[in-house]
């Protein structure tokens, strides 16, 4: 079952002056029940406007959205089940952050032993008497991110929740996501910290100037931008350069090793054509892709929508 | 909808000028009370009695302290409800409210509510502490002459007719920030119209009177048509009328509040 569904889902923003801004541009999303979901895409891709959606705080100008089964209208019924953390999240400034949580949770009936559970939970229980104006950005992430668990949800909507986070911080983030999905809750991470993204998330989205460019697993995405390289060392490398290119094999040198264009599965054919010419290869291997590059591929051709007036 | 409004109303007597000002109020009342004691003289005709307290507008030369204080209450909720409502939007919470409770007529209706609410209970209760604080200067530094049934009757009046006009200040204040999405653009708009606009108007269609706001209200304040006013409306009647004014824009903001992106 999916718990988020969206079905080609537009957001056009129109001026006052006139003109206007296609912020999602027909966008379809399955998110299955368990595990960590990473929702990608560079600065102004739609990621948080897809969200905004989801969470009933922008009204779609097309297409369908679904959070536990229910439309932004039915949003009521499973509120209590969805916790979420839009952006960098606001509070009331002059309040202390247990306050402005027990303001929150009060409308839930949520106990004061709850909120401090989820104060220390977040690293916060330190300063939650403390007025918000006085917390920096990685302690507001923190608030926002108890104000999302305290309600002990099911499903769990998190936009950028490292930002502003130290690298001991954004480390606690990645290990609570997957605490949290192995308890069985489904989390829903938007971020653009993609090596954080690889380790954390078992399924990603990407998105580009308000449209889907891919989904699934990461390991899939990862497949999906792979280049059909091969890593070999050998020595001496002009030699091997220079015969691979004999055997009409196409290779280039990249620092100590030579890149082969050749699927990893042919791996036996470099090796033969070397050890033919006497070189013998020290380290033979797929090359690696990380999300970053796949990210990047991805997005980079992506064309822009066209302004809707 | 207890749940939210409970939670709403907490946040109002959490809030800084919610406290600000009932010190304020609180500092004025004792203030008034030392005033009254110090200036009142129990032997000669100055005594402080009953119509300095509260005798209705047309009382003739009295003090008439709890309506001019009534005045000022009506501005403070005007500037409380104002507040409580700009204070969401200049910190940005609402976006945050309503991943909490989506239904956003329940939202703005226990916001406008939980403003009403205590803007007329702190109106009621610093009044009464007031009223309470003037009647002991009555009755040791003046004379009790007048503090009978009826001015109690005229008290608790006032009490219940200034606290719903505090209520309905608050809640126009409220529902104009949440319009305009700013507390200072309330404030400014509201005032202007009643300050300017409307003085204007009096000025150049006399007629017109039966249908300012500013009429209306000082009369449901007093309970009973001024001496020589030109307003030609029953108390009930301006009542009506104001409730229809409050009506049009709680509604309007409620609309807007309902349909508006929150980004």
């Amino acid at each position: 079952m999916a718990v988020i569904e969206v079905e080609g889902l537009r957001k056009v923003y129109r001026r006052l002056r006139g003109g206007s801004t296609i912020a999602l541009d027909g966008v379809d999303l399955s998110v299955p029940e368990g595990g960590v979901f990473g929702f990608l895409g560079p600065n102004g891709s739609g990621k948080t406007t897809t969200i905004r959606c989801l969470l009933g705080l922008v009204r779609a100008s097309g297409g369908r959205t679904r959070l536990l089964g229910a439309a932004p209208r039915e949003l009521r019924s499973v509120i209590g089940r969805v916790g979420s953390m839009v952006e960098t999240p606001q509070f009331f400034p002059n309040f202390s952050g247990r306050r402005n949580l027990e303001l929150l949770a009060g409308i839930d009936g949520i106990g004061r032993a709850r909120i401090g559970e989820t104060l220390d939970l977040v690293g916060l229980g330190s300063r939650a008497r403390s007025p918000f104006r006085t917390y920096s950005l990685g302690m507001k992430q923190r608030l926002g991110l108890a104000a999302a668990l305290v309600k002990q949800p099911e499903v769990l909507i998190l936009d950028e929740p490292a930002n502003g986070l130290d690298p001991a911080g954004i480390k606690e983030i990645r290990d609570l996501v997957r605490r949290l999905a192995a308890e069985g809750r489904t989390v829903f991470v938007s971020s653009h910290l993609l090596g954080e993204v690889q380790q954390m998330c078992d399924r990603v989205a990407i998105l580009a100037r308000g449209r889907l460019v891919t989904e699934g697993p990461v390991s899939e995405v990862l497949a999906h931008g792979r280049t059909s390289r091969l890593v070999v060392k050998v020595d001496p490398l002009d030699a091997a350069l220079e015969t691979l290119r004999s055997a009409e094999l196409e290779a280039t040198a990249d620092g100590d090793r030579l890149l082969v264009q050749v699927p990893p599965d042919q791996g036996a054919r470099v090796t033969e054509v070397l050890a033919a010419a006497r070189l013998y290869v020290s380290e033979l291997r797929p090359e690696e892709i990380d999300l970053e590059t796949v990210f990047l591929e991805l997005t980079e051709g992506e064309p822009a929508p066209e302004p809707a007036g | 909808m207890t749940t939210i409004l409970t939670a709403e109303i907490r946040r109002a007597l959490s809030r800084r000028l919610v406290r600000a000002l009932v010190l304020v109020a609180l500092v004025g009342i004792a203030a008034i009370a030392i005033g009254a004691w110090v200036t009142s003289d129990a032997t000669s005709a100055d005594a402080y009695s009953a119509a300095d307290i509260w005798s209705g507008v047309d009382g003739g030369g009295d003090a008439n302290t709890l309506g001019q204080t009534s005045a000022l209450f009506l501005l403070m909720g005007l500037l409380g409800g104002a507040s409580f409502l700009g204070a969401e939007y200049r910190a940005g919470t609402i976006g945050t409210l309503l991943t909490w409770e989506p239904r956003r007529f329940r939202v703005i209706t226990a916001k406008l509510l939980a403003a009403g609410l205590v803007a007329a209970a702190l109106y009621v209760v610093l009044q009464a502490v007031l009223g309470a604080a003037l009647i002991g200067v009555a009755s040791g530094a003046g004379t009790t002459d007048g503090l009978d049934a009826d001015f109690y009757a005229r008290l608790g009046g006032l009490l219940l007719r200034g606290g719903l006009l505090t209520a309905g200040c608050a809640v126009l204040g409220g529902s104009l920030a949440a319009l305009g999405k700013n507390t200072t653009a309330a404030l400014a708009i509201l005032l202007g119209y009643l300050l300017v606009v409307e003085n204007i108007l009096r000025g150049l269609r006399p007629g017109w009177h039966d249908w300012f706001v500013l009429d209306n209200l000082f009369l449901v304040l007093v309970g009973r048509p001024e001496e020589g006013s030109d307003i030609q409306r029953t108390v009930l009647a301006a009542a009506l009328l104001l409730t229809f004014y409050l009506a049009v824009i709680v509604g309007g903001s409620a609309f807007a509040f309902a349909r508006r992106d929150v980004t």
